[in-house]
């Protein structure tokens, strides 16, 4: 038994979390990028 | 500055997240951390030797442990700009003690889950509530509750400082953490480093210290980055709140 099926999943575990982490930042960017974009018609 | 000033003087950012130099910065940093971390890759993967018993499944070990690393530094960092805060209420230092938490906080839940994984392997099963997995996990739900704390409604600064106290009253964890398979008698996590009560530590071979380091390295080099994000966001974020408020008076009046 070479366990590679526990390095597998421990990794993509780690990596899976990691971009889950960095697209929810760049969703709250994304929104914050439309706010401003009202908020500038808004004040024209 | 205070609050009602800097209502007054709020403008809107602009929709980049950062300024020019900014972005060179976050540049910088994300191509650090993606070369750091082919290094580190090459490294694990590669160079380093296979442990004879584990075979593949040590090398969990590379990424569990840097990921302990950057959390306990981000709690650290927390604990630190909590301290700052308290002292000197100026609201930087509190993004930087919020941002560095929810770093934090996703760092523990990779070490939460890999350290499982491991652990079916290594001792087969998934959980045993020894010293190490108990206090890891109270570290994780002390950081949760802090967290939660700045979702609640209200003031800023009442929950910065209700915040602030619990920074640094959780950040007492982590060196409990650290030093639980030392203190207490645990038959199961691996002292890798010095001694405790009833096991020794084995030391590492060379090229599996090396792969460790720079491993380190890596998240730390990713920690950076993603706290600069987090604390350019922030800045973004108050200041499209402080122009909101502006806004709002102007249309009142």
């Amino acid at each position: 038994m070479m366990n590679y099926e526990y390095m597998f999943g421990a990794y993509s575990v780690a990596w899976v979390v990691i971009f889950v982490y960095m697209f929810i930042i760049g969703r709250r960017h994304d929104k914050l990028k439309k706010e401003i974009e009202f908020l500038k018609q808004l004040d024209k | 500055m205070s609050m009602n000033l800097e209502r007054e003087n709020a403008a809107l950012p602009e929709s980049q997240l950062t300024g020019t130099r900014g972005i060179h910065v976050s540049k910088i940093l994300f191509g650090a951390t993606v070369i750091s971390m082919l290094v580190s890759f090459y490294f694990i993967f590669i160079y380093a030797a296979e442990e004879k018993t584990m075979h593949a499944a040590q090398k969990i070990f590379y990424f569990h442990v840097s990921s302990a690393w950057l959390a306990f530094m981000a709690f650290f960092v927390t604990f630190v700009f909590s301290i700052l805060f308290l002292i000197k209420r100026k609201r930087i230092y509190d993004m930087y003690a919020y941002v560095s938490a929810e770093i934090g906080v996703v760092f523990t839940i990779i070490v939460l889950t890999t350290g499982p994984i491991w652990a079916r392997s290594a001792w087969n099963t998934w959980w045993v509530w020894e010293p190490r997995l108990i206090t890891t996990l109270i570290l994780f739900f002390i950081y949760v509750a802090y967290i939660m704390i700045r979702q609640m409604d209200g003031v800023w600064d009442k929950k910065a400082r209700l915040a602030a106290v619990f920074g640094i009253i959780g950040f007492a964890d982590v060196p409990i953490v650290f030093f639980a398979i030392r203190w207490w008698q645990t038959k199961f996590h691996p002292i890798v480093f010095g001694n405790g009560p009833s096991q020794q530590g084995g030391g590492m071979e060379d090229s599996m210290l090396v792969a460790l380091l720079l491993t380190i390295t890596a998240f730390t080099i990713l920690y950076a980055y993603l706290l600069y994000k987090g604390v350019s966001f922030e800045k973004m974020r108050i200041k499209v709140e402080q122009y909101k408020e502006k806004l709002r008076e102007k249309m009142e009046q």
